[in-house]
């Protein structure tokens, strides 16, 4: 008897792949070609085979057949050194286009790049991107060149530059917000990153075409929930546009302008916006808001019933704003968190916010830091806050205050965190 | 009551650790939450600053604005004055204008002093910035390094205070477990005692049982052994009493015995019954049989009568196809009939032609052409298309009781028929009822002329018999052969007593003399048959339209027997006298023919002797002129 054994002296029965192994190897390497084969196989069939799928293999052919799994975390991973999903809904497919379209947005050249780029992209995000993050957006390129090269036309592109300003643009979002129709959140900032010394201020701020490019771009895109556009010099003019198209949106929720120079009249048509729409949550920290803006916001504030969080950090709002504002939260029962951080509030503020503290029920955060509340604004806070039972922060450092107050006051506060704590262990008990 | 108590401090003991972490994780984010406030701080310190600096350099600017514009003020006025003092001296001029360029000079060094003052501060500023970024910068990093220490710490405060959890947990599980297994051990015990002491109190029951069913057994024993005595004494009691019994129960032997004969003599019906009962079950099953067999042949003949059926139906269409072949051949006939009587007639005429032609020539003697139809018969035939017509006539005619005569094929004429046709009107002839004697006598006639339709035997027994009863029996006889009802009868006679005036009528006068003087009143014994003829073809044309065809039939062949006479006429038109004669004139044409052809070759033999003559005569002369 002759028996054949195979040249190899590797080779052994258990080395034998399985032939569903081979067809899935087989069908790992055509893919491009077998489409419709791999659209049938099982999900679990499927998810054996994307760790064998080419990470080189064309958008177009994998964004709608592969589903999230391994194949779109190597993708990730190949591209972008840290990942972190949970920022992500835990969806590495999701992560990868709304990264991929960042990118392609960030490094979008106005009047350079050609939009097809970014339009043959979309059909492919479209159905994944929930949340959008720009963290950089460029100018056409021709302005920087000609004025860093020479500074003998400087003087000379000075007269020019208003217009020039006019007519600069940055990305226009109007188709991308259209063809998205998951989009949810929109997170822009108006400058250019590591721009070294070719650093001009016009590339850290939002123009006036810009405005009207994003007032349109609102209107089409009815799924917005968040929209925030932080650190782009938006001053009262440009700010009006921008809040009057979102003031009949349907769905934004929160909106946040932190960083920018909005003054009084901008303040004024904030407010007019909380009046009209359903905001939860409103963040305008670090801009120029004066004693009017602040009493155009209190008067609104009385009468909402929407809005959960007020974030005024760093504004100039000073006694009579803070006042009105404290009045305001006598009506109120909605807001849960209030920043008046550093608005030069003194112990009249703190005074009529005591009063109110007595008997407010819903605000349990807030921050009165940075003000210079002084011994007589802390001992009334701290009269005050000996009735109150649900605030469980409130943040009192750099106020001038005595330390006799501020334990007291931070001891009332620690009672009602033990007694939340108590509250919360219950209910996760039942 | 102990393991709840565990429970509790365990919860406790969770709680107080979640606390602690909190308290830990405030305490550690105060230092970064500090610093944010700090920067905050910073920030709000820069502002203030900031807008002093601005509000400073606000009034510097304004100040010097003013300054600079007294200064311009001036300037302006001392031109003024100027202006108005041109008589004035150059010198004063010069002063003037020197006093100005001081005062430019001092504008200029206020402005430039600014513009220093300006440009140190932004490069102050500037420096600051610089300073504050590097600050914060180092700050960051700082923050950075004590995040990082603060997340070093946290974790380790998490594990100490997970490892303590788990170490007490485990504590308190190594706890529960000794105490469960002491207690237990404790219940095992406590259980296994117990069970010893039920073991032992059941190993003394048992003895005690034991006893007891020894007892019980010898006491059965003894209770079994009496049942066994008493039930032996009562089988013998019963087998004594049994015995009695049978003696006493001969009388009763002797009727079970009678019953049993009885008994066996209803099983003899009874079976004898059985067996008839199985016999007719078996004719039964025969005649089911029987009655299938005959399904079938019922099944058979009414395929047969559907076959019949299918016969008569084709019988009636060759009936029909017969009708309509006799009508076409009888048309034919008579195209035919019609044609050869028109050659013949024609070949007649020629003949008499010829013969008047060869009178006149041979004899001298003109003789006029006679008339052919006076020489022939009339033509038996009549035309088919009136015949037919007058039966369609009859069909209609047919509910009237007397009947036409158109059949009688004596006549000839239309005329005479619809005479006779309104003549025979029902009415007329209900009334002109004959009497009684002419009847009779037309009876005697009847039977007298038509015996020949009997059998000689039949006559020969008849003989003996009086007349009258003669007559009675003939007719029936005859009228039987005849196939006519006698309820006919009356019609019969009366038929013939018209017969005989229609054909006095026709024969015209000579005939109804020499028949009036037999008897005016009854048909002539002659014309009986013909009449009787006539008479049944009409009464069974009236009684079935059926035998039409042989009706028709007959009147052809009968009409046959005419049709010899008229072809003889016909033939005989030229007389034998005069065929003779023309044999004769034949003969002697014939031999003044021959003589006609001697002197004809004669007269050629003399011609030619003439010619022969001629030219002798010719040689002749040439000879003489020689």
């Amino acid at each position: 008897m002759r028996i054949i054994i195979a040249e190899d002296p590797n080779w052994s029965l258990d080395l034998v792949p399985s032939l569903s192994s081979l067809c899935q190897r087989c069908i790992a390497g055509t893919i491009e070609e077998n489409r419709d084969l791999f659209e049938k196989l099982t999900p679990q069939l499927k998810d054996s085979i994307q760790p064998r799928l080419s990470l080189s293999l064309p958008l177009h052919v994998t964004a709608d057949l592969v589903p999230d799994g391994v194949f779109w975390k190597r993708c990730c991973q190949q591209r972008w050194n840290i990942c972190d999903i949970s920022q992500y809904g835990h969806s590495w497919k999701r992560m990868f286009f709304e990264r991929h379209l960042e990118n392609l947005i960030e490094l979008f050249v106005p009047d350079e790049t050609e939009l097809k780029v970014i339009l043959d992209a979309l059909p492919l995000c479209k159905n994944y991107v929930k949340r959008l993050n720009i963290t950089q957006l460029l100018l056409p390129s021709r302005k920087f060149v000609k004025g860093r090269d020479d500074d003998q036309h400087e003087i000379a592109m000075l007269t020019n530059e208003e217009e020039d300003d006019m007519a600069a643009s940055h990305f226009d979002f109007g188709t991308v917000l259209a063809e998205l129709i998951h989009l949810e959140e929109l997170h822009l900032v108006y400058r250019i990153k590591q721009c070294g010394m070719n650093f001009e201020w016009s590339m850290f701020q939002i123009t006036d075409r810009d405005c009207r490019a994003l007032t349109i771009a609102f209107k089409a895109c009815k799924t917005l929930k968040v929209l925030r556009i932080r650190q782009s010099q938006i001053d009262d003019k440009k700010c009006r546009p921008l809040l009057r198209c979102l003031m009949d949106h349907p769905s934004l929720i929160e909106l946040d302008l932190s960083h920018n120079v909005i003054r009084d009249s901008g303040a004024r048509s904030v407010a007019e916006l909380l009046s009209k729409g359903q905001l939860k949550k409103l963040n305008i920290c670090n801009n120029e808001i004066d004693i009017y803006g602040a009493k155009a916001l209190a008067q609104v504030l009385s009468n909402n019933s929407t809005l959960q969080y007020l974030n005024m950090r760093l504004n100039q709002v000073k006694d009579e704003g803070g006042q009105a504002i404290a009045e305001a939260l006598q009506n109120n029962t909605t807001l849960t968190y209030l920043h008046l951080g550093g608005n030069d509030l003194s112990s009249i503020t703190a005074i009529v916010l005591s009063k109110v503290l007595q008997q407010n029920e819903t605000l349990k955060t807030l921050n009165l830091s940075c003000n210079t509340l002084g011994e007589v604004g802390g001992k009334a806070l701290a009269e005050a806050m000996v009735h109150n039972r649900t605030l469980i922060e409130c943040d009192i450092r750099q106020t001038d205050m005595d330390e006799a107050n501020a334990a007291s006051i931070n001891k009332a506060i620690w009672d009602n965190q033990c007694a939340e704590w108590d509250k919360e262990v219950l209910q996760r008990r039942r | 009551m102990e393991g709840k108590e565990e429970s509790k401090t365990r919860e406790d003991q969770e709680r107080e650790s979640e606390l602690r972490i909190k308290v830990l994780q405030k305490d550690l984010s105060t230092l970064v939450t500090n610093t944010q406030i700090a920067c905050d701080a910073k920030m709000v310190l820069q502002r203030r600053l900031q807008g002093k600096a601005q509000a400073k350099r606000l009034a510097m600017l304004e100040n010097d604005s003013t300054s600079s514009q007294e200064k311009a003020d001036e300037i302006l006025k001392g031109q003024f004055e100027n202006f108005l003092n041109r008589k004035g001296i150059s010198e004063d001029l010069q002063k003037a204008l020197k006093k100005q360029q001081k005062l430019y000079s001092t504008i200029i060094h206020d402005k430039k002093a600014i513009i220093n003052e300006l440009v140190q501060a932004l490069k102050f500023q500037d420096d600051n910035y610089a300073s504050t970024l590097r600050k914060n910068t180092e700050e960051i990093n700082v923050m950075i390094a004590r995040m990082e220490d603060q997340i070093k710490l946290m974790t380790k405060v998490y594990r100490e205070e997970l490892a303590q959890i788990e170490s007490r947990h485990r504590q308190e599980i190594s706890i529960l477990l000794t105490k469960d297994k002491e207690e237990l051990e404790r219940e095992l015990k406590r259980l296994w005692d117990e069970e010893l002491e039920r073991l032992n109190e059941r190993r003394k029951r048992l003895e005690e049982y034991k006893k007891e069913v020894h007892e019980i057994g010898q006491e059965s024993n003894y209770v079994f052994n009496a049942l066994d005595y008493e039930r032996c004494s009562r089988i013998l009691a019963h087998e004594r009493e049994h015995k009695k019994n049978a003696n006493s129960n001969l009388p009763l032997k002797m009727k079970k015995h009678l019953y049993m004969e009885k008994q066996e003599i209803l099983l003899t019906t009874l079976k004898s019954i059985k067996g008839r009962i199985t016999r007719e079950a078996r004719e039964i099953e025969k005649l089911k049989n029987i009655y299938i067999d005959h399904q079938k042949k019922f099944a058979k003949q009414s395929i047969a009568l559907t076959d019949y059926t299918q016969y008569i139906e084709k019988h009636e269409r060759i009936k029909s196809q017969v009708k309509h072949f006799a009508a076409a051949d009888a048309r034919r006939f008579e195209e035919v009939w019609l044609m050869i009587e028109e050659e013949v007639k024609h070949l007649a005429q020629r003949a008499l032609a010829i013969d008047s032609v060869i009178s006149q020539q041979l004899y001298g003697s003109p003789k006029n052409q006679t008339d052919l139809n006076l020489l022939l018969l009339s033509s038996p035939f009549r035309p088919w298309k009136t015949r037919t017509e007058i039966v369609q006539a009859e069909f209609q005619l047919v509910e009237s009781p007397a009947e036409s005569q158109v059949e009688n094929l004596d006549t000839t004429g239309s005329t005479t028929e619809e005479e006779l046709v309104f003549t025979d009107s029902g009415p007329e002839w209900e009334e002109e009822k004959l009497n009684e004697d002419m009847q009779e006598e037309l009876r005697e006639l009847l039977c007298n002329e038509m015996d020949f339709l009997m059998e000689a035997k039949i006559l020969k027994l008849l003989a003996p018999l009086v007349t009258e009863e003669q007559t009675g029996v003939k007719l029936g006889s005859i009228l039987y052969t005849l196939g006519i009802d006698e309820k006919d009868l009356p019609k019969l006679t009366d038929f013939l007593v018209r017969y005989k005036d229609q054909q006095n009528e026709q024969t015209g006068e000579s005939h109804r003399a020499s028949v009036a003087s037999t008897s005016l009143d009854l048909i002539h014994p002659n014309h009986v048959l013909c009449a009787l003829k006539s008479f049944l073809e009409q009464q069974s044309f009236r009684t079935s339209s059926a035998q039409e065809l042989s009706r028709l039939w007959l009147a052809h062949a009968r009409d046959s027997s005419k049709d010899a006479a008229y072809w003889n006429s016909l033939g005989n038109i030229i007389p034998e006298d005069r065929v003779k004669l023309w044999d004769s004139t034949l003969r002697t044409l014939k031999q003044y023919h021959t003589v006609l052809t001697d002197i004809s070759e004669l007269t050629q033999e003399q011609e030619c002797l003439k010619d022969e003559n001629t030219e002798l005569r010719l040689k002749i002369d040439s000879y003489l002129k020689k």
